[in-house]
């Protein structure tokens, strides 16, 4: 029957794969239908629950997925949210490939089976697909937030300056005004590329100004800077919330969205774990304490005592998925991963994924004499995304060719930059093989939580019925029973160790119910209690030791 | 002889039954109708009839509500921004003049009370206020004008479900401050399962003692139901033992999972911090229910310029901000002052404190973000003061005794009496009442109405009130015109405060000119009356943006234009009202 089902599945999950297609910036990213196919697709698995935590503004569904089996919201769990940063459209893609890769292998990959099987992953692929579907809108851009109807420049008038396709290319690309007075220059291997002066340490001298593609349309000599940005899901929570700036909303949590996601987490005691596919990673770049600032009433560093643990992780996260030179993480205010540490107070784990890797300048050919190149240092990054795009045969730069500009008349204006999205994501044909490091990650991950056990039971008869009980609760996974953060946000839930005593026995010492201080992993913790049995009834005492984001454990002991 | 006169006022016929009756009223004049006496302060003869000097729960205050929209359907509205967790309406009524201005571009004033359900006389307030001005209207001339120039919205009951709980249900004066959503405070998973218990069931959570020759408590020699600490070398007689109650859930602890927990006014977006840094904050902002329909409701009125939000207790005029190292901009500061000092006068016992600085840091209180997030000057009150027991310094606690003694006449208190608790075995339980001590009694609740209200009234007349008091033309020749228009604010505060200005939050007041055939060739912005210090304004100059328009101050503006006249020069501030006028 198990296998009969398995095979079914598989069947179901290459149909999944196969929907796997959509017009957009980029081949093979799912649009909204797609998505929904393939949730609803998935959910036909008998290890899927589907439903929506909320409708969009426009109308789209907040989809979760709750992929586990039995009483799944009493088991331990793992959030795992993609898409927290909107145009990162392969977040939401890697969340559900992970899945979908999770369900497939687990009838033959043990780990995985035993993630399933022992944990509930609760899965939001697309937390705000209003915000998801602007990857798939023209002209393309990175588009963060959602349809509420901002006015970014904060002058009472809404979205009256967005930027504008003024070559009609489709992408939003930049603009670069010849100017003295301007701060870029270009740079000296690579012309296409902009690098910005620095006047006081290097003396240097500007040649262009550098805009965002797009005209003045109301006349206040600042450009596109009111295209209504909506509100940006990984801006909206509530842990260093950037008030009054883009993309944050009138206030955190204001938005259908994020109050569905936040929501759902504060309901949900047994989630144990947060991973985020996003840019602000911190498994290549890890979080790093600071003993200053952890005296502070508001933390804003990991916990000292936390940190080793997530560097554990992100070490085997490192080793799994082989990728080197990651680029830096983007400051995070008011980010969804952040918040799950500070203010949800859960391990929070937060992956970009994949960036463009490291290419070696090209050798030069046969006879051909080698290229000379400066060691300007400025513009790296873009450079090496010119081999890469090279490399990979990808039209990802728009080269600068000059257009008339109503705002700049008489001035030499062109227009040109690298197209938005695609340093941002990688060709689809690669989502697979990166869901395969990021399952086998996370089912790595599900070995190294904390298992709740009852090590030893000591009992000893006093006499006249007087017993004094012993019980030893042992943590025999890595992870402690709760980050040190659960502690100080007072969000996460303590074991509670609770006798369930014979008719008639009285407690002499001790509570019936006893909430435990956090155990580490391979640490223990003693409790006693002096009990009096009465005559003639069953001598039995349960102990059952539960919390529910670690899981239970229970033994019945006789006293004698 | 007190029903014999009732039928002499409404009968008004002299009809003498006995002759004792008949030898007292021989020699007065026959009372031809009964006239009203009307004492300076409230109506005497209004038209809904209330007692100040009692509390109203929530259903009692909705029909006083109700009385008073039928009553002055002209001038009052009431409407529901929804229900609360317990199914309860969330009530406000806007009271304005309609005939005189739209009620949302006339500046407005947000007044709510019992966001801390306890704190039960902060309702009293807002529903003797929302009686007040609609008694009052077409009676006084200032409260006629306040509701031709402002918009009033009142909510008296930011909290009904714990109103409710706090009237009906065994509670000590200081609860429940929370709403009544359940919350699992001890996140042991069972809800709202260990709160107190009122082990004599007379309504009133008190005090537990033990007897017990080694405790180190002993009953105050003039006062014995006051617990005090024994001397160093002197011997006790009790332990206390907390507040009344018994652990429910066994797990050694006493009323550690009562009802709630969160702290409303925790709630609120600006300067927010999770429960680590700030007891009683709950999941997000506004993630209490009924305070986003509030803030909803305010952040959809930004003609809201002024704001009162009625707490108690001690005597306090309190203004923002609620956390220590962040400070007012200096100009804003000077309005706080400047208002507060009025309500020092009118209040007295009251002291204006900053929240941070003087009483305690607050992450995430009503005030913040009123001031931060939507440009609001805006005071707590903290109603009642132990001034007034005996209308002198800080009370003792033998003061609080005496007050019970001598003017509640011992009402006060539960004396200690034995009770048989479960835990404990035989124990005492005795102390306060749940109804005064934060709470002003019956007979100075009206005056405590009456005072808070003229302060907050005070307040309301001052907020921003723009207007175009002056127009000049002036013929440059060639078709060419100069119009000069002043637009003044003749209240104390500006039309944006410096953090609005700072931050955009309120859009800019707009100053624009109107005519037949009218070209608007530029213009210029001045503080100064002879504009000798002027800024351009070179995009769209017939529609001028001004950042704010201080108070008791005034901005000139001049257009140069081609056209002959008249002018039209309207002002539209979002908090400071609409003016125009026309020249010539």
């Amino acid at each position: 029957m198990r296998k009969i089902s398995c095979l079914l599945m598989t069947a179901v999950l290459s149909i999944a794969t196969s929907v796997f297609a959509a017009e957009g910036p980029i081949d093979g990213y799912a649009d909204y239908e797609k998505f929904r196919e393939q949730v609803q697709v998935l959910a036909r698995s008998e290890w899927v629950t589907l439903r929506s935590l909320a409708t969009t503004r426009g109308g789209r569904e907040v989809y979760l997925l709750t992929v586990g089996r039995g009483k799944t919201d009493e088991k331990p769990a793992m959030l795992i949210v993609g898409g927290v940063h909107a145009p990162h459209l392969a977040g939401s893609e890697l969340a559900l490939r992970t899945i979908s890769q999770l369900l497939r292998t687990q009838g033959t990959d043990k780990d995985a089976a035993a993630l399933l099987e022992r944990y509930t992953l609760y899965v939001i692929p697309r937390p705000s697909p209003d915000a998801g579907e602007r990857f798939f809108e023209k002209p393309y851009a990175e588009r963060t937030g959602n349809l509420r109807k901002t006015d970014d420049d904060r002058d009472g008038q809404v979205g009256e300056d967005p930027a504008d396709d003024l070559n009609g290319d489709g992408w939003i690309t930049m603009m670069r005004i010849e100017d003295a007075a301007g701060d870029y220059i270009p740079h000296p291997d690579d012309p296409r590329v902009m690098i910005k002066i620095d006047r006081k340490k290097k003396n240097e001298r500007g040649r262009y100004r550098l805009l965002v593609e797009g005209r003045d349309n109301d006349g206040d000599e600042a450009h596109n800077e009111d295209g209504s940005a909506g509100v940006d899901f990984n801006r909206n929570f509530t842990f260093n919330y950037p008030y009054f700036k883009t993309g944050a909303g009138p206030n955190q949590v204001s938005e259908p969205e994020t109050r569905a996601v936040a929501d759902f987490a504060f309901s949900r005691p047994n989630i144990a774990l947060v991973f985020s596919f996003t840019p602000e990673d911190n498994l290549f770049h890890v979080w790093k304490p600071d003993a200053g600032s952890e005296k502070k009433r508001i933390k804003t560093k990991i916990l000292s005592a936390d940190a080793p643990y997530v560097n554990y992780l992100a070490e085997r996260y490192r080793k799994i998925h082989t990728g080197k030179d990651a680029p830096a993480s983007p400051k995070g205010e008011g980010s969804f991963s952040e918040w799950a540490y500070f203010h949800y107070g859960r391990w929070s784990l937060a992956a970009r994924g994949w960036w463009i890797p490291k290419v070696d300048p090209p050798k030069p050919a046969e006879g051909e004499k080698e290229k000379k190149l400066s060691d300007e240092k400025r513009g790296a990054t873009e450079l090496n995304a010119l081999r890469w795009f090279a490399r990979e045969k990808i039209d990802g730069f728009v080269d600068w060719k000059p257009i008339e500009h109503p705002d700049f008349p008489g001035a030499k204006v062109e227009v040109g930059g690298f197209k938005p999205l695609l340093r941002l994501n990688p060709p689809a044909k690669l989502l697979d093989d990166l869901a395969a490091r990021h399952a086998k990650f996370l089912a790595a991950t599900g070995k190294l939580m904390p298992v709740v056990a009852i090590k030893e039971t000591q009992v000893e008869s006093l006499g006249e019925g007087v017993f004094r009980l012993k019980v030893t609760v042992t943590n025999t996974g890595y992870l402690p029973t709760m980050p040190a953060m659960g502690k100080v946000s007072q969000q996460a839930y303590p074991l509670m160790l609770t006798l369930e005593l014979p008719k008639g026995a009285k407690l002499i010492t001790g509570t019936r119910r006893t909430a435990l201080e956090p155990i580490a992993g391979g640490g223990t913790i003693e409790k006693t209690w002096l009990l009096r049995l009465s005559e003639d009834k069953s001598k039995n005492v349960k102990i059952t030791v539960t919390a529910p984001a670690v899981g239970s454990t229970e033994k019945t002991i006789e006293l004698k | 002889m007190i029903v014999l006169k009732l039928q002499f006022a409404v009968a008004g016929a002299l009809l003498l039954i006995t002759v004792g009756i008949d030898a007292v009223f021989a020699d007065e004049p026959a009372p031809a109708e009964s006239k009203i006496y009307q004492p300076a302060g409230a109506p005497a003869d209004p038209k809904v009839s209330v007692h100040w000097n009692r509390y109203h729960d929530y259903s009692q205050s909705i029909r006083l509500l109700r009385q008073l929209a039928e009553a002055h359907p002209k001038i009052c509205r009431l409407q529901t921004l929804g229900k609360s967790y317990g199914g309860r309406n969330m009530w406000v009524m806007t009271i304005t003049d309609p005939t005189v201005g739209k009620e949302s571009e006339k500046p407005a004033f947000w007044i709510d009370g019992g966001i801390h359900a306890n704190e039960i006389q902060a309702v009293e307030v807002v529903l003797y206020t929302a009686w007040y001005l609609c008694e009052s209207h077409g009676r006084n001339k200032l409260i006629d004008r306040l509701l031709k120039e402002r918009t009033f919205y009142l909510m008296p009951m930011m909290s009904p479900d714990s109103r409710d709980a706090h009237m009906r249900r065994p509670n000590t004066t200081h609860s429940p401050r929370s709403g009544q959503r359940p919350v699992d405070d001890d996140r042991d998973g069972l809800v709202d399962e260990d709160g107190p218990d009122d082990l004599d069931g007379d309504g009133h959570i008190t005090q537990m003692r033990i007897r017990d020759p080694n405790g180190r408590y002993k009953p105050h020699p003039d006062f014995p139901q006051l617990m005090i600490r024994c001397k160093d070398d002197e011997q006790g007689s009790y332990t206390l033992l907390g507040s009344e109650g018994v652990d429910n859930d066994d797990d050694g602890r006493v009323n550690e999972d009562g009802d709630g927990y969160y702290d409303p006014n925790r709630d609120w977006a600006y300067h927010w911090q999770p429960k680590s840094v700030q007891r009683g904050a709950h999941h997000y902002p506004f993630s209490v229910l009924e305070n986003r329909m509030v803030a909803d409701f305010i952040a959809a009125h930004p003609n809201i310029a002024g704001a009162q939000s009625y707490h108690n207790t001690g005597g306090m005029i309190l203004y923002g901000p609620g956390v220590k190292g962040e400070k007012n901009q200096p100009a804003d500061q000077a309005v706080y002052d400047a208002i507060a000092a009025k309500g020092e006068m009118m209040l007295p016992g009251y002291r204006k404190l900053n929240i941070a600085n003087d009483l305690y840091e607050v992450y995430g209180g009503e005030l913040d973000w009123l001031h931060g997030m939507q440009g609001v000057f805006g005071f707590t009150n903290e109603l009642f003061t132990g001034f007034n027991f005996f209308r002198k310094g800080s009370p003792s606690r033998e003061d609080q005794r005496r007050f019970n003694r001598y003017l509640l006449l011992g009402e006060g208190l539960v004396e200690w009496h034995e009770v048989e608790h479960p835990q404990y075995g035989k124990i005492e339980v005795g102390g306060l009442k749940k109804n005064w001590l934060r709470q002003p009694p019956s007979f100075l609740l009206e005056e405590e109405c009456h005072r808070n209200m003229a302060f907050t009234l005070y307040h309301a007349d001052q907020m921003p009130q723009v207007a175009v008091s002056d127009v000049q033309v002036k013929q440059l020749g060639g078709g060419l015109h100069e119009v000069t228009a002043t637009v003044v604010n003749h209240k104390l505060t500006p039309t944006h405060s410096a953090h609005d200005v700072m931050h955009k939050i309120t859009r800019p007041d707009l100053v624009s000119i109107a005519g037949k055939d009218l070209k608007v060739i530029t213009a210029l912005v001045s503080d100064d009356p002879l504009l000798r210090r002027a800024g351009e304004q070179k995009r769209n100059p017939g529609v001028v943006r001004l950042k704010t328009v201080r108070g008791m101050r005034a901005v000139y503006v001049r257009w140069l234009v081609k056209g002959a006249g008249p002018y039209t020069v309207t002002v539209n501030s979002v908090k400071g009202g609409v003016g125009s006028r026309i020249a010539k």
